[in-house]
């Protein structure tokens, strides 16, 4: 550094030119022109306030560890809480729609049952008027006890306690009584 | 009892003189570069900037001859060019030192874009004299008189204390040529100082 510097410099002119500044301030608007200039080429995070002006939050000084971690505890507490009440929602819309399924599977087996009964009694009017031999008649009068039994075992499960379907089953229970060939079935349809 | 009073007030003392020296330690300037590099930091980017803007500023409006908005100019990119390649910045010289030549590199562009700069091996023209009615000029001015080429090597050297190897290295040339340019800027500085004619022989 002092090589030569004053190897050819008058003491006056030495001390001349150490007197000259070294520093000058060019003014606030080149600061701020070159952080927008940065901020445009993104080397610089948007958010800090220009000089003279309040901080933002943004340009804030660095948080303390604690409020870190409440942050973090506050935002699991939120998402849980969200999760939770999610589940609790949920499981009353599924409740509601499962009951909306059963009730509606009640009344569309109902309809069924009385379609059914309506065909059932449909064929026999239909039997009744087609059938001319005995044998066949007999053959069909069959059938159709065997159906309307059938239908007195499943009406005796929705109510026990029904005096008509109790008074048909016990027919069919005399019935059996008399023909040892239906013995087996009637004693079942008393244990039931 | 006295003791342990004494020891608290030693202990408390201490203490406040260290929380002082903790309070007036600077942030370093590669701390500040390490923010501006990791996360954009702003106000880390204003602190450094305001740390070596005024010293970057002075000596580019003097090798500019000067011209103020030209220097403002300068450098604004030279901050642009300094944080777009701080992550490369080794660390190995100071921030101001780098600074400086990204400023002089600027510098040395804009005046050889306009035909104000020619190479300092033919850099031997002589700088107008001022006019003989004003006997002396200040030195400030007399500087920015000077060939851009004389006046870069004396401002490096003579102002901002560069050795002529370091002054070699950045201008890319050779240390004779450094010693030669500052030696014709001097003579050309005392010209422009002391014009002939004039009364007086020393600079003010």
């Amino acid at each position: 550094m002092t090589e030569t510097r004053n190897e050819d410099l008058s003491r006056a002119e030495r001390e001349a030119l150490d007197a000259l500044p070294r520093e000058a301030n060019p003014g606030e608007l080149l600061e701020e022109r070159t952080v927008k200039a940065l901020r445009e080429e993104g080397l610089l995070a948007a958010g800090a306030a220009p000089v003279g002006q309040a901080p933002s939050r943004e340009a804030a000084v660095p948080r303390p560890w604690w409020q870190l971690v409440a942050a973090i505890a506050a935002s699991i507490a939120l998402f849980a809480g969200g999760v939770s009440v999610g589940q609790v929602l949920g499981a009353r819309q599924t409740a509601d729609a499962f009951q909306t399924v059963f009730e509606d599977g009640d009344a569309l087996l109902a309809a069924q049952v009385q379609r059914t009964g309506s065909d059932y009694v449909a064929a026999l009017a239909a039997l009744a008027e087609t059938s001319g031999a005995v044998a066949d008649s007999s053959q069909a009068l069959e059938v159709a006890l065997t159906a309307l039994w059938a239908a007195a075992n499943e009406i005796v499960r929705l109510a026990p306690d029904d005096v008509l379907t109790a008074r048909i089953l016990q027919g069919f229970e005399a019935q059996a009584r008399e023909s040892s060939d239906y013995g087996a079935e009637s004693q079942l349809l008393v244990e039931f | 009892m006295r003791e342990a009073r004494e020891q608290t007030f030693f202990r408390l003392a201490t203490l406040n003189i260290e929380m002082r020296a903790q309070a007036v330690v600077p942030t370093s300037d590669q701390d500040l570069a390490g923010r501006i590099v990791g996360s954009g930091d702003e106000s880390a980017f204003r602190e450094l900037y305001r740390r070596h803007t005024p010293r970057l500023y002075q000596f580019v409006l003097r090798v500019m001859g000067g011209d103020e908005l030209e220097a403002e100019d300068v450098v604004q990119e030279a901050w642009i060019r300094a944080t777009r390649n701080l992550s490369a910045f080794r660390w190995e010289s100071r921030f101001g030192t780098w600074l400086t030549g990204i400023g002089l590199n600027l510098c040395r562009n804009r005046l050889r874009t306009s035909g104000r700069w020619t190479d300092l091996a033919e850099d031997a023209a002589g700088p107008a004299l001022p006019d003989s009615r004003e006997a002396r000029i200040d030195l400030e001015r007399a500087i920015a008189m000077l060939a851009p080429g004389h006046r870069t090597v004396l401002i490096l050297h003579d102002i901002e204390g560069f050795k002529h190897a370091e002054i070699a290295e950045t201008l890319g040339v050779s240390e004779g040529t450094s010693k030669s340019q500052l030696f014709s800027a001097r003579r050309a500085m005392r010209r422009l100082l002391n014009p002939p004619g004039s009364a007086l022989g020393e600079v003010r």
